[in-house]
C-alpha cells in the first residue's frame, strides 16, 4: 500500500497550541498524516487525544490566539499561508465539514433552504435558481425526497437524522474532494446512525470524495475507510490498513484499544487500559503513552518516539519490532 | 392521494385554529391586561389616604356640603359602579373631570401628550441610533470592544437628573446652543427645544441597550452555526448579517422596546428638570392635588403605551424566531 504520489491532503509535523486563561497550552504535539485523493482515512482515538482540534486545524478554524507549527498541504499547497480570498474558496469548494451535533451547526432562525443555498450562492456565486435544482437533486439521492417542502422547513421542524442529511446534502454541494467528518453519527439516534452513516459513505464513494472520519468508534471506523490513524495524546501513536488493524497492531495503544472494545458475541468485564487517559499538555518528554503503557522501559520515558514505517503501517514506538506478536491482540487470541 | 382533500381541510382547519390562537395571544391578551390594571388603578385611587373634597372645599365645610360635593362628585357610590362609569366613559373617549383644572381631563392631556410624546420618541430614535449602533460595532469590531464597554459603563452611571444638569450647563448655559427650559412650538422648535431632554433621558437607556447588544453579538459570533458558516467560505460582512446579527437582533429588540417602555416612566424627571409641562409633571401635580381622574387616565394611558410596546415586541420575536411560531408543523 503506497501513498498516492501527491497526496491530496498531507499534515506534516503538525503542533498546535491553544490559548487558555492567556497562556499557551499544547493539544497536538506532532501530527503527521498523508490522505489520498478519494482515499478515506480514519482518525480513531479518546476525546482529548487531539481529533478535533486535527479537523479545525485543516479548516483553520481554531479559536482566536492559537499558535500552530508545522504545515498543512492541500494539493501540494500550504493551507497555514492561505491569503482571505484564497481561504475562503478552499473552505467554499476544496474542503467540507460535518459536525456531529447538527441542530447546533444549523442556524436555528434560517430555513434548510437558505443552509443549504447560501453555500453556492454566497461563497460560490452560484445563481439561486441553479443551486436550488441542485440542492433538491441532492436531497433526493441522500434519502429526502420531498426536498421542496424541507428546503421551506426550519431545522426545528426536522429530526436529527434528517437534519444530518442535510448537512451531508450541504457537504456534497461544494463539490468538495476532501470531507472532514467529525463524528457525525455521534450524536443521533443508535437507529438512524446506521442509515445517515451508511449514506454519507455510498455517497463519498460514487463521488470519489477523500474523507477524514474522526470517531472513537474502531469498528465503525475500519468498516469505512481505507486506513486508520489511531491518536493519544496530541500524537499519532500508529497509522495501518483499516481492514486488518485489529491482526496487525503494532503499537501498544492500539492493542489495548482494541482489546477494550465490547464484544458482541461474548458477555465478560471489559478489558481496559490502566491508568486515566492523558492531556497533551501533561505528557513528559518521553513517548506520550509511557505512564500508561505495559511495555515501557527507560527509553521511553527520555525519548519520544519518531513516527516511522514498518511494514505498512507507521508506528511510533521505539519496541515496535520487539512486540511484534507480543502485544496479545484479541483478535489473534480469540483465533 | 384520496386522503388529500382531507387532508387539506385538515390543514385549513388546523391553519384558522392557529390565527385564532395568535389573535388571542395579540389582541384579547393585552385587552384583559388594561382592564385589570385600570381597575386595580381605580380601586387603589378609591382606597387612597385623603379626600379630593378637602382640597376643593378648603376650610371647615359643614357636613352637608361635604355630602353634596361627595355625591356631585360620585364619591358615595361603590369601587365597581365608579370604575364602571369610568370605563363606560373612556371608551367614548371621556375620561372624566378635574376637579382641580376644572376642566374635562381629555382637554389637559392633549396638549400635555403631544410634548411627551415627542420626547419618549426622540429619545427612543437616540436609543436605537446610539445605543444600538454602539453596541453593534463594539460587538463586531474586537478592537472597538474595550472602549464601547468603558463608555457605556460610564453611561449607566449617570442618572436622567444629573445628565440634565449636566447638558443645561454645559449646552444652554455656557455654549447657548440650545434652551434650557420650554416646549417650544412648531416641529422644529419643538425638536431644537427637545433636544437636550431626549439626550438627558436617552443616556442610560442608551448605554444599557449598547451593552447588551454588544454581549449578544459576541455570543452569537461564538456559536457552533456561525462557525460553520465561517466553514463553508462566506466573507465575514455575509457572516454577521445572515448569522450573527440576525440572531442576536432577538435580544435586542426586546432590551430595546422595554428601554422604550421605561422611557415614558423616567419622562416624569427629565420634563420637571427642564420645565416642559408635559404628563410627566402633570401626574406629579395631580397626584399631590388628589386630583384622581387625571391620575387615573394618565396612569391607564402609561400602561396601555406598556402593554401595546410588549405586544410589539412579542409579535417581532414571533417575526425573528420561527420556534415560537405555533402550528408550525413538525416533521
Amino acid at each position: 500500500m503506497t501513498p498516492a504520489p501527491t497526496p491530496l491532503l498531507e499534515l506534516d509535523g503538525l503542533r498546535v497550541d491553544l490559548r487558555v486563561d492567556g497562556a499557551l497550552r499544547r493539544v497536538i504535539h506532532d501530527v503527521s498524516l498523508r490522505l489520498g485523493v478519494g482515499e478515506a482515512v480514519g482518525l480513531v482515538g479518546e476525546s482529548g487525544s487531539g481529533k478535533s482540534i486535527t479537523a479545525r486545524t485543516i479548516m483553520r478554524l481554531l479559536p482566536r490566539g492559537a499558535e500552530v507549527a508545522g504545515d498543512v498541504r492541500f494539493g501540494g499547497r500550504s493551507v497555514l499561508e492561505l491569503g482571505a480570498r484564497d481561504l475562503r474558496r478552499y473552505r467554499a469548494t476544496d474542503v467540507a465539514m460535518i459536525y456531529q451535533d447538527p441542530r447546533a451547526h444549523l442556524n436555528p432562525v434560517r430555513t434548510i433552504g437558505d443552509f443549504l443555498l447560501e453555500g453556492p450562492v454566497h461563497a460560490v456565486g452560484a445563481s439561486r435558481a441553479d443551486a436550488t435544482e441542485a440542492a433538491v437533486a441532492l436531497l433526493r439521492s441522500v434519502g429526502i425526497p420531498d426536498a421542496p417542502r424541507r428546503l421551506r422547513q426550519y431545522p426545528h421542524q426536522l429530526s436529527g437524522g434528517l437534519l444530518q442529511r442535510v448537512v451531508i446534502a450541504a457537504a456534497l454541494l461544494a463539490e468538495p474532494q476532501l470531507i472532514l467528518a467529525d463524528e457525525p453519527t455521534t450524536a443521533l439516534d443508535v437507529t438512524t446512525q446506521e442509515e445517515v452513516m451508511a449514506i454519507l459513505d455510498d455517497q463519498r464513494r460514487k463521488r470519489g470524495v477523500a474523507m477524514l472520519f474522526i470517531t472513537h468508534d474502531l469498528d465503525l471506523a475500519a468498516a469505512v475507510t481505507d486506513r486508520l490513524a489511531v491518536m493519544y495524546a496530541g500524537t499519532v501513536a500508529e497509522v495501518g490498513p483499516a481492514a486488518d488493524l485489529h491482526r496487525t497492531a503494532l503499537h501498544p495503544y492500539t492493542a489495548g484499544l482494541l482489546a477494550a472494545r465490547p464484544s458482541t458475541t461474548r458477555v465478560e468485564r471489559l478489558t481496559t487500559i490502566p491508568g486515566r487517559p492523558v492531556s497533551a499538555f501533561e505528557v513528559g518528554p518521553g513517548c506520550v503513552f509511557a505512564s500508561r503503557c505495559a511495555h515501557v522501559e527507560d527509553r521511553c520515558r527520555a525519548e519520544r518516539p519518531a513516527l516511522r514505517a514498518l511494514e505498512d503501517h507507521m508506528v511510533a514506538c521505539h519496541r515496535a519490532e520487539e512486540l511484534r506478536g507480543a502485544l496479545g491482540l484479541p483478535a489473534a487470541a480469540a483465533r | 392521494m384520496a386522503s388529500a382533500p382531507s387532508h387539506g381541510s385538515r390543514a385549513s382547519h388546523r391553519g384558522a385554529l392557529a390565527a385564532g390562537r395568535t389573535l388571542a395571544r395579540w389582541l384579547v391578551g393585552p385587552l384583559v391586561t388594561v382592564l385589570v390594571a385600570s381597575f386595580v388603578i381605580s380601586a387603589a385611587l378609591a382606597l387612597a389616604p385623603g379626600d379630593p373634597v378637602a382640597q376643593l372645599l378648603g376650610p371647615r365645610p359643614t357636613a352637608a356640603q361635604i355630602a353634596v360635593t361627595r355625591h356631585e362628585l360620585g364619591l358615595d357610590r361603590s369601587v365597581p359602579v365608579r370604575y364602571w362609569d369610568w370605563l363606560s366613559g373612556a371608551v367614548h373617549g371621556d375620561l372624566g373631570f378635574s376637579i382641580v383644572h376644572r376642566d374635562s381631563v381629555a382637554t389637559l392631556i392633549g396638549p400635555r401628550l403631544g410634548t411627551t410624546a415627542l420626547l419618549v420618541a426622540y429619545a427612543g430614535v437616540l436609543i436605537l441610533v446610539g445605543g444600538v449602533g454602539l453596541g453593534i460595532l463594539g460587538g463586531a469590531l474586537r478592537r472597538m470592544s474595550p472602549l464601547v464597554a468603558a463608555i457605556t459603563g460610564l453611561g449607566i452611571a449617570i442618572p436622567a437628573f444629573v445628565a440634565a444638569q449636566l447638558l443645561v450647563s454645559v449646552f444652554s448655559l455656557r455654549l447657548g446652543w440650545f434652551p434650557a427650559t420650554g416646549a417650544g412650538s412648531g416641529l422644529a422648535d419643538r425638536l431644537w427645544h427637545l433636544t437636550l431632554p431626549a439626550i438627558a433621558l436617552a443616556v442610560a437607556w442608551a448605554a444599557y441597550v449598547a451593552q447588551i447588544t454588544r454581549t449578544a453579538i459576541r455570543d452569537e459570533d461564538e456559536r457552533e452555526h456561525v462557525e460553520t458558516a465561517r466553514a463553508r467560505g462566506l466573507t465575514a460582512p455575509v457572516v454577521f448579517r445572515r448569522h450573527v446579527l440576525r440572531n442576536a437582533a432577538i435580544p435586542i429588540v426586546t432590551i430595546s422596546g422595554l428601554s422604550i417602555a421605561g422611557l415614558i416612566a423616567s419622562s416624569v424627571v427629565v420634563e420637571s428638570a427642564f420645565g416642559l409641562g408635559g404628563l410627566g409633571t402633570l401626574l406629579v401635580d395631580s397626584v399631590t392635588a388628589r386630583d384622581y381622574n387625571v391620575v387615573q387616565a394618565i396612569t391607564v394611558a402609561l400602561v396601555l403605551v406598556f402593554v401595546v410596546v410588549t405586544t410589539l415586541i412579542d409579535v417581532l420575536h414571533t417575526m425573528l424566531d420561527p420556534r415560537l411560531r405555533r402550528g408550525a408543523e413538525r416533521a
